[in-house]
């Protein structure tokens, strides 16, 4: 098996995604290497931000075709109500999102496993993690929405590379294929997912100038 | 092989083309055809004339296909059960899904999220009835994912049909089956579904 080589993206999340007119920065955490795959995890879950609504965490479940329903919670989060937007009214003293703005609707978990009914998420990201806080915790899948990486990333605004000497612009999905100079503006947009590669284009642009892994 | 599976399974196997990014569903419909295009367009998609389509019309007993594009053979076929599968290879912003008319050949051509339903592999794997890893030497049962885990030595080799309970990344937890039913007392385990181009299992769709 070819091994992969670090697939690492920092994120940036604009207008489209959160119908901000500023962009905002998801953490350039977002690194990850595709063999280490309890990092990289499946995609991003986003639980449902609306006043009142409860998002319940509960340990691994003992049987995963188990609905959450039946099971008994550890903690919760909960939604209170504001003025200009929906605020978090109690939230467990690890809670510590990959990432949140909640002025701007985006509360983002990263999921680590997906099952049929129930999804494990990171709770803390912090880097190292204090002694006794939790990393994962697992949710619902009823009660949140997860995007899989490929869905996640195609809506995303723009992506920037973080090592562009380890993976460089190819002409095609292929680590065969011939290598592209980089645009000057490190800013890329996601135009296309094909298993591991993305196909991009500048920011400013519509035709797509490479795939990137 | 499931040899407790009468009839009804749909085994298959590694698909020949690039894994891509997961599997498509065309809508069933009398009154929709799926077209098919020779590449994504930018805009207004109804401008664009398609180069083929596949159509479905009323069967004695179920609806059965009526055009199809020439050399059609798509991942899986079985309208008795309304199952047909495209396998997805590329995805792309703007709507667009590359599916892949024929396994064999790899051909492919273009067609639009909306016509039709996406799964990607992670979802379309969990929805199977069991899985079957190709390769058991080479693929071990572990007891937890990563390629420096433990091997789960209380699973006996002849277990060789796993129900999937969850995907993390490549790697997948099973539970292991006899007779068709999940041995409830038999230890869990994690096995890799996938590498880069391949799925390393094969699946049945049907009890």
């Amino acid at each position: 098996m070819s091994r992969i080589s670090i697939f690492s993206l920092l994120l940036v999340i604009g207008i489209a995604f959160f119908g901000s007119a500023s962009a905002v920065l998801l953490k350039p955490n977002t690194r990850a290497i595709v063999d280490d795959d309890e990092i990289l995890g499946v995609g991003i879950v986003r639980p449902r931000i609306q006043t009142g609504a409860r998002l319940y965490f509960y340990n691994r479940p003992q049987d995963f075709d188990r609905l959450a329903d039946m099971a008994t919670p550890v903690d919760s989060l909960v939604f209170g109500e504001g003025r200009h937007h929906v605020p978090i009214n109690y939230a467990p003293p690890w809670f510590l999102p990959e990432y949140m703005a909640l002025d701007y609707d985006a509360l983002l978990l990263r999921a680590v496993t997906v099952s049929r009914n129930w999804i494990e998420v990171v709770v803390n990201t912090s880097s190292p993690r204090p002694r006794f806080t939790p990393h994962t915790f697992w949710v619902a899948r009823s009660r949140v929405e997860l995007s899989f990486w490929p869905e996640f990333l195609l809506h995303v605004s723009s992506v920037e590379m973080l090592d562009v000497s380890a993976t460089p612009l190819r002409q095609e999905p292929s680590d065969n294929a011939g290598v592209l100079p980089f645009p000057a503006q490190s800013l890329l947009r996601p135009l296309a997912i094909q298993g591991y590669w993305m196909q991009v284009a500048t920011i400013d642009d519509k035709a797509p100038v490479g795939w990137l892994r | 092989m499931f040899i407790w599976l009468l009839g009804l399974i749909l085994l298959a196997g590694a698909p020949d083309p690039p894994l891509g990014v997961g599997v498509v569903v065309p809508h069933q419909s009398l009154d929709h055809p799926l077209y098919f295009f020779d590449r994504p367009h930018d805009s207004a998609w109804e401008q664009h004339v398609p180069m083929d389509s596949l159509t479905f019309q009323e069967g004695p007993y179920h609806i059965v296909m009526d055009h199809v594009p020439s050399g059609f053979a798509p991942l899986l076929q079985k309208l008795d059960y309304q199952i047909l599968f495209l396998q997805a290879k590329t995805l792309t912003s703007a709507g667009w899904i590359e599916v892949i008319l024929n396994q064999e050949t790899g051909e492919v051509a273009w067609v639009r999220h909306r016509d039709i339903t996406f799964s990607t592999w992670e979802d379309f794997l969990l929805g199977v009835f069991a899985v079957e890893i190709l390769d058991p030497a080479s693929n071990r049962l572990v007891a937890n994912p990563g390629n420096h885990a433990a091997d789960v030595w209380s699973l006996a080799a002849e277990r060789q049909a796993f129900r999937p309970l969850a995907i993390q990344g490549n790697w997948m937890r099973v539970a292991p089956m006899e007779d068709g039913q999940v041995d409830k007392d038999a230890r869990r385990a994690w096995i890799r579904w996938r590498d880069e181009d391949r799925l390393l299992i094969q699946y049945a769709l049907l009890s």
